[in-house]
């Protein structure tokens, strides 16, 4: 043993450096959970975004979603179970068609797009409902999503009277962008 | 006059009119906040301010849909709806602008479909919220008019703002006048309530007036618009049309029409559906078979509708059905023959279609008999079937009594005759 070669540490020293080594790992431990928090989306979250009432956060999470493949696959199986009606992709043919930008057809209900005569930008996407449809069932539909490029959005819906709701949009809005892209597919709860 | 402007009053804001825009008819007609593309939530109820059968815009000014632009927001309540007809008939008289103009007109009061001006609450407060702007015009040298229910007037407070002209009106033509514009001539509905009464009229003529107005009443209440518009669809088979616009008159909740649509689906459609129905026999025809030749061909014969026939023999005998018309034009006929041995998963073996003329028959394919349970579904009309097929491809995989009943209900209330039948066993007794 060599007495010369060790120093001699003082307890408070020690201490101070326990402390200063836990401090670093709580940091440390923060940080990742800080960082695992932000990423990991709840299976409930996704549950509550679908069957929930809509919140001022909705979209900050559909984003979160949109960005995480799983997320996003797990997203869309709740979608297609909890659906009251589902909009599939347009035919390719459809999409050249003249009319296809101002009307999507589909079974349950059909979407509208059509442009004030103001002419300044404002929009109206319809959804009517089909008349083959279960009326009572569908009419209830409370929101719109959409899932186009890989990206999900939604909006509220106003009451369906007599078959038919109306949302006023710019024409910047993403649901627009949605409604023309053919390989978009809707959804309504 | 170089241009009126209208306000809007609520008891947070003074409201002002912005612009008005026809929309296309396929349009709901909306109430925006002005440069925010936001719709506000009076909209659905000016939808039905605007647009027949319950709207009076419509009734005056001709398009059915419209958007209209505000300063702020109309949350509630429906005493927008004289400051709105006001804003639509200067519009229509080019009399409106949104600013610069010589007038400011201040409505608020409730309009009716026989276009009387009715009462609403908050005027006070409704005044003093405009209150800034209303002294403002007049020091600009507006001419500013305050419009309101004739019993409304006494809810003005005592302050009124000086320089202004407050009419008490009863009806949207009484407001016109008192602002001077033009009411709409074309589409004005006489106020029948304020015919004046003449003394010493015998009693036969009172009852011959009396029976007139009934007979007006009538008259105005029936939608004899939309039955056209109904019997238009049911002639050019746009059967899903010709449903709507039933369900719509349905939804006015009005006695007369509500009865004018029925006779025209029991004495029109129903009977339609029902001669259709009628039009046609169908007659089974069992092919001979080596084992039990006599034992299949003992089936044959005609088919009755609504029917059930006694079980047929589920040991495989190969049956064709022959159908033959009766009507007096061309009709388009589908047939399924549906195995029912497992009532929850219907079998379908056999769907075919045909268009014949009077007279003319088809055959369908053989189909062999395996089960005792078999129904026979037929749907026949003299539409093109693009309408109606739909509906008889959901009645043939309908898995419950409700589902089917649901897809009848849509053929048969559009004109479609159907044919049912159904061949069950025989329950011995004990």
């Amino acid at each position: 043993m060599n007495d010369k070669s060790e120093k001699q540490v003082s307890p408070e020293d020690a201490e101070t450096a326990f402390l200063m080594i836990l401090n670093a790992r709580k940091a440390f431990h923060g940080a990742l959970n800080k960082q695992q928090s932000k990423s990991h989306i709840s299976v409930r979250q996704l549950i509550r975004l679908v069957t929930g009432p809509q919140t001022n956060d909705d979209q900050a999470l559909l984003n979160q979603i949109s960005a995480n493949f799983n997320a996003r696959r797990q997203f869309r199986a709740i979608l297609n179970t909890h659906a009251l009606a589902t909009h599939q992709r347009q035919a390719a043919a459809a999409s050249t068609a003249s009319q296809a930008s101002q009307h999507r057809p589909s079974d349950e209900f059909d979407l509208y797009l059509r442009a004030s005569s103001k002419d300044d930008g404002l929009f109206y996407l319809q959804l009517a409902i089909g008349e083959t449809a279960e009326t009572d069932r569908v009419s209830a539909a409370e929101v719109l999503f959409a899932e186009t490029q890989g990206s999900f959005l939604s909006i509220p819906l106003p009451n369906i009277i007599e078959g038919l709701a109306q949302i006023v949009l710019p024409k910047s809005h993403p649901m627009i962008d949605a409604f023309r892209d053919p390989e978009a597919e809707f959804f309504i709860r | 006059m170089s241009g009126c402007e209208v306000i809007i009053p609520t008891t947070r804001h003074a409201v002002k009119v912005m612009s008005i825009t026809a929309e296309a008819p396929d349009i709901r007609s909306v109430v925006c906040l002005n440069d925010s593309y936001q719709a506000l939530p009076i909209s659905a109820g000016y939808d039905q301010f605007v647009r027949r059968p319950t709207g009076i815009i419509e009734k005056l000014l001709g398009p059915s849909a419209y958007r209209v632009d505000v300063s702020a927001p109309i949350t509630q309540g429906d005493s927008w709806q004289l400051g709105m007809a006001i804003a639509h008939i200067l519009k229509h008289n080019n009399e409106f602008v949104d600013q610069g103009g010589d007038t400011l007109i201040w409505a608020s009061g409730e309009v009716d479909s026989q276009l009387r001006v009715n009462s609403v609450d908050h005027i006070a407060a409704k005044i003093e919220s405009s209150r800034e702007i209303l002294q403002s015009s007049i020091k600009n040298g507006q001419k500013a008019i305050l419009l309101i229910a004739r019993e409304n007037l006494g809810d003005l407070p005592d302050d009124i703002i000086s320089g202004v002209t407050v009419f008490g009106v009863s009806s949207l033509a009484k407001s016109c006048e008192a602002i001077g514009t033009s009411m709409p001539k074309q589409l004005t509905v006489p106020q029948t309530s304020e015919m004046p009464a003449k003394r010493g009229k015998t009693k036969a003529l009172a009852m011959l007036v009396s029976l007139m107005a009934l007979l007006g009443l009538l008259a105005f209440n029936v939608p004899f618009q939309s039955l056209a518009n109904s019997y238009q669809y049911e002639q050019a088979g746009q059967l899903r049309m010709l449903r709507m616009e039933m369900r719509d008159i349905r939804r006015q909740k009005n006695w007369v029409a509500t009865n004018a649509l029925y006779f025209f689906e029991i004495m029109y459609l129903s009977a339609k559906s029902k001669k259709l129905a009628s039009a046609i026999t169908i007659q089974l025809n069992a092919e001979a078979d080596a084992n039990e030749q006599s034992r299949c061909r003992d089936l044959n014969g005609q088919v009755t509708n609504a029917g059930r026939l006694p079980s047929l023999p589920n040991s495989g005998c190969n049956v064709t059905f022959e159908v033959m018309s009766h009507a007096d034009d061309k009709i388009r006929i589908w047939l399924a023959a549906i195995d029912r041995t497992n009532a929850n998963t219907p079998v379908q073996l056999l769907k075919n279609g045909a268009e014949i003329a009077p007279g003319q028959q088809f055959f369908t394919p053989a189909v062999a008999m395996n089960s005792s349970n078999f129904d026979l579904i037929a749907a026949i009309s003299d539409r093109d079937d693009a309408a109606w097929r739909s509906w008889f491809d959901n009645l043939a995989d309908a898995d419950s009594i409700e589902s089917a009943d649901l897809e009848i209900d849509r053929l048969t209330s559009t004109g479609v005759g159907i044919f049912q039948a159904r061949w069950r066993p025989y329950r011995e007794l004990d």
